[in-house]
């Protein structure tokens, strides 16, 4: 009977052992915290206009040592795949493997003590370097009491992102018998998903012209998917789920953290496994586990081969030489993955089933989608299988952008557009896939719309067309006649009173000459102040709305001089935006007005002009706008895009443009107004 | 006792140890030889728990040795090339010793260093080979560890160091419950050494046998007999495992005691007749012909 190995004291002699580790690790987080905050305090304090604000260098110094800061978790991801591929090199070498499985101690056990001693040299740099930088924090009195749980927390969050990224990369340690190909591997582990999803960008691409938008890859959804993709990834997109507390406001939520210790564990747990059934004659071998090999080859080379075809169709559109690429990159893509398995050359075409499996798998799927097999872009559902449909265009369908929470959010944009109505759509769609295949689309002559097929059993089917400019602006003017329709596709239609309240709007004309009729008549209205009176008249209600009373019937003569003298008010303030010749002056000639295209609406004017827009717009027609001669463009105030519903209010961070048709009377008069008032 | 019962063990389509069963008493030096490739390093690394076995187990006194800590903690393994941490010391490697085995003699270890003129303070990577094996045999030997396999330790060591290795092992043996077992492609090396020898062939174990005893069941006999009836006589009396005849110089390698030899050869009234005793290599190419094996070429 023998006495037990003495876990403690393995594992503090491997963290020993891997001092110069502990070391490194130590130098790089010294410059990156400690160092840089020293630099960051320093410029910080000499700055004019953060010296006199402890807010802001409290907030400057949480911002640099707490949770968000992308720099420290890249280096932090890093540190994780060092320490894993430097700790767990034993794996890899055959004479330490004879030491060490050699050793009276559980092979699990082991993985422990190396696990631990390599976690170890991470948390004692990088805690000492968090250490130090809240001593210059508190050096430079840019650390408050209550900053220290935060840095605290979010330092457990850094703990926990390496052991994500640690335990992520010794998987592929784990797997691989060779440090080139741990290498390799981790690579494989990180970019293999983001490497599927632009294959399918480029096909969907390349052979699904109806397909509504290949871009998700770019999109929210896209991020999402790539965000989830790795837990490199995870971490890196970690602050977006931040509870915004704290002084950074970029706080670790309970939640994240959980599910990065969540992901440190089960990673952990496979890796122990893993090391437990890993056959000590695995090192050498460029995969430990002889069984992955082929699976391996196959899940690179497929998608490898796939990539070659689609780029081939791409550069040729010519089958023969798509099918020469697809060959030739089955077989190449094969004989790279088995030299990097036998790092024999004579042996890269070894295992030719492998090679035939390729060929075989990627050319079936390069067919389906070059052919469209399952009639992708020709589907089209039978009317009467069909509960409802929307239809988006990229021009004037933009505006549901303007909505908090659905820009560039295609489909979303189309759920809400959905009507029962859809007899134009419908026949919309039919132009739309029998363009398919056009080889030239003429600007102008044809439109890109979007469209949405809500069947009766609940599916939801998504296309973009290319329609020609008859049967589009015939399909819009009918559902324009829809009040229903009008309003969800213009949110204009559904602004309030209190999103009014908070607009600042703009006018731009390309065609300025256009005010050019509605001139004389706003001059006339301004000429005298019983005049202006007048002309103003009809904007009681606006004045009315712009302070919040909307008992429109109960204004007075005094509402309207208050109003009046409001707009002067803000003309002045606002002088410098407008921008005109102020050389020429108003002569009611068009010569002047071509230099005067940009000017300020005054806020007082906003429900006025809006109220007529509304009005031209729900007599306007579709090609009036897509034809326009400038637009209104209005800006939310609101600091945030935290207010109200959704519905009806502007995404703070987006401009909401309005085409101006040529028959738009009402706004461009109101404009001619406008206008005058500012010379 | 280690008992290695229907072990196998393949690397890729290479088979290296095939259903071997063998025996290895307590307290004796155990001598595995074989070809290079034969698998003599396979065997120790799965005796040790390094390999796990495709099938078969390996057990010390009926407990399986594969990850079993109980067992482990009575074997040291020492392969043919041993591992130190990088920049490691003597001292360093004592002390991880101490760790990793609890019963190491620290004390000892650093007294034969300095009867072995081994600097503890040196670094081992500036150690020549033979200097570093001296060191991992000393570490074998101070872990106090039951068995202490060694994969080659011989190779390489000068012949003083190889005798007084030898001599350690032997004080060892003497001193506690120590039973070496040595893998090494060349019999010559421990035959003045072991106990007992196994012989490892082309992944089976041909045979393992005490030494004495198979020295003293063969001989080798030349002799010069004039009567052709009576040299038949006496090849028909005798185990003959091999037979020679230059001229009229006939050699043998026959199985017997040495005196029923004599008798044997006393009736076939030679013009000239001796016994000669056989060395180990001439044992195994004689006992390995026998059964089928012809190793000539091979050995050495």
């Amino acid at each position: 009977m023998t006495s037990k190995i003495s876990f403690t004291k393995l594992t503090l002699d491997e963290t020993r052992k891997l001092g110069w580790l502990t070391a490194a690790q130590l130098l790089v987080f010294l410059m990156l915290l400690p160092l840089r905050m020293l630099i960051v305090m320093a410029s910080c304090r000499n700055s004019a206009s953060m010296a006199g604000d402890p807010a802001v260098i409290t907030k400057t110094f949480c911002l640099n040592t707490g949770a968000g800061h992308l720099e420290n978790t890249v280096f932090i991801l890093i540190a994780g795949v060092f320490c894993a591929l430097i700790v767990f090199s034993y794996l890899h070498s055959a004479r330490q493997l004879d030491f060490y499985h050699s050793l009276a101690i559980r092979r699990n056990r082991l993985f422990a003590v190396k696990y631990l001693s390599g976690a170890l040299t991470f948390v004692t740099a990088y805690l000492i370097s968090q250490l130090l930088t809240m001593l210059v924090g508190a050096f430079y009195r840019a650390m408050p009491l209550r900053a220290v749980p935060e840095i605290a927390l979010a330092s457990v969050q850094g703990i926990l992102q390496f052991l994500c990224s640690y335990s992520w990369t010794l998987l592929a340690v784990m797997l691989t018998g060779k440090i080139l190909t741990s290498v390799f591997a981790a690579g494989v582990l990180g970019f293999y998903l983001p490497m599927l999803l632009l294959l399918d960008v480029s096909m969907v691409q390349s052979f699904r012209p109806t397909a509504l938008s290949t871009y998700y890859f770019f999109d929210e959804t896209g991020f999402q998917i790539l965000g989830n993709s790795s837990p490199w990834a995870f971490c890196i997109t970690q602050s977006e789920w931040s509870s915004a507390k704290g002084v950074t406001r970029l706080l670790p939520n309970a939640g994240g953290l959980c599910q990065l210790l969540a992901i440190a564990v089960i990673l952990t747990l496979i890796c122990a496994a893993l090391c437990h059934f890993r056959r000590t004659e695995a090192a050498g071998h460029a995969l430990a586990f002889s069984c992955t090999e082929s699976v391996v080859k196959l899940l690179l080379a497929i998608p490898t081969t796939l990539f070659a075809a689609t780029l081939a169709y791409e550069l040729f559109h010519a089958l023969p030489a798509e099918l020469a690429f697809l060959l030739l990159f089955g077989v190449l893509s094969c004989a790279v993955m088995e030299f990097i398995y036998r790092w024999d050359i004579r042996q890269a075409l070894s295992h030719k089933r492998h090679i035939l499996i390729t060929v075989a798998v990627a050319g079936a799927l390069f067919l389906y989608f070059r052919f469209d097999l399952p009639g992708y872009n020709t589907r089209l559902p039978a009317r009467e299988e069909i509960a409802s449909m929307a239809l988006r265009d990229t021009w004037l369908g933009n505006h549901v952008d303007e909505l908090p929470g659905l820009r560039g959010k295609d489909r979303k944009a189309l759920d809400m557009l959905e009507t029962e109505h859809f007899e134009p759509i419908y026949e919309l769609a039919q132009n739309g896939i029998a363009n398919i295949g056009l080889d030239h689309y003429a600007s102008g002559e044809h439109y890109y719309v979007q469209i949405k097929y809500h069947t009766k059993s609940g599916k939801e089917i998504y296309r973009s067309y290319t329609v020609n400019r008859e049967p589009f602006f015939q399909a819009m003017d009918e559902l324009m006649q829809d009040p229903a329709f009008l309003k969800n596709y213009f949110p204009i239609m559904n602004w309030d009173a209190a999103l009014l309240k908070n607009l600042d709007g703009n006018v731009n004309l390309f065609q300025p000459e256009i005010l050019t009729p509605y001139l004389d008549d706003a001059a006339g209205a301004d000429a005298g102040s019983t005049d202006a009176g007048d002309a103003d008249a009809g904007s009681t209600d606006a004045g009315d709305a712009n302070a919040g009373n909307t008992d429109a019937a109960g204004a007075d003569t005094s509402d309207t001089d208050a109003a009046d003298a409001t707009i002067a008010d803000e003309y002045k303030m606002d002088a410098n935006a407008v921008i005109y010749d102020s050389a020429a002056p108003y002569e009611a000639s068009e010569t002047h007005l071509l230099y005067s295209t940009d000017f300020t609406i005054p806020a007082s004017w906003i429900p006025r002009v809006v109220e007529a827009y509304r009005e031209d717009l729900a007599e306007a027609k579709a090609e009036d706008l897509t034809d326009s001669c400038g637009y209104l463009y209005f800006q939310n105030r609101t600091p945030s895009g935290e207010t109200g519903p959704e519905t009806g209010y502007l995404a703070s961070y987006y401009e909401a443009n309005y085409e101006i048709g040529k028959g738009f009377d009402r706004t461009l008069s109101l404009l001619a107004q406008i206008w005058l008032l500012q010379q | 006792m280690i008992q290695l019962q229907q072990v196998t063990k393949q690397f890729d389509d290479i088979l290296a140890l095939d259903h071997v069963d063998a025996q290895i008493s307590d307290n004796c030096i155990f001598g595995l030889v074989g070809t290079n490739g034969s698998g003599k390093s396979t065997l120790l690394r799965i005796a040790s728990g390094v390999l796990r076995p495709d099938s078969g187990q390996v057990c010390v006194d009926g407990a399986p040795v594969w990850d079993n800590p109980q067992v482990k903690g009575q074997i040291c393994f020492l392969p043919d090339t041993a591992w130190f941490f990088p920049n490691a010391t003597a001292n360093v490697m004592r002390d991880y010793y101490k760790i990793v085995y609890p019963g190491f003699d620290g004390a000892r270890f650093d007294e034969l260093l300095a009867k072995f003129d081994l600097n503890p303070r040196r670094k081992l990577s500036t150690f020549s080979k033979g200097m570093k094996k001296q060191v991992a045999v000393l570490l074998g030997i101070c872990t106090n560890s039951r068995y202490l396999f060694c994969d080659e330790t011989f190779d390489g060591l000068d012949p003083v160091m190889r005798q007084a290795v030898k001599s350690l092992f032997a004080s060892e043996i003497l001193a506690r419950t120590f039973t070496p077992v040595i893998a090494s492609h060349s019999l010559r090396e421990i035959e003045d050494i072991c106990d007992h020898v196994g012989l490892l062939h082309k992944g089976g174990i041909l045979f393992a046998k005490d030494l004495d005893e198979m020295k003293l069941g063969i001989h080798k006999i030349q002799c010069v007999i004039s009567d052709p009836e009576l040299e038949q006589a006496l090849l028909s009396s005798l185990e003959v495992l091999q037979q020679e005849k230059r001229g009229s110089l006939l050699t043998l390698v026959a199985r017997g005691s040495r005196s029923e030899i004599e008798y044997r050869l006393t009736e076939a009234q030679p013009l000239f007749s001796e016994i000669l005793p056989l060395t180990l290599e001439e044992i195994f190419i004689s006992e390995t012909e026998v059964v089928g094996y012809d190793i000539k070429n091979l050995i050495y």
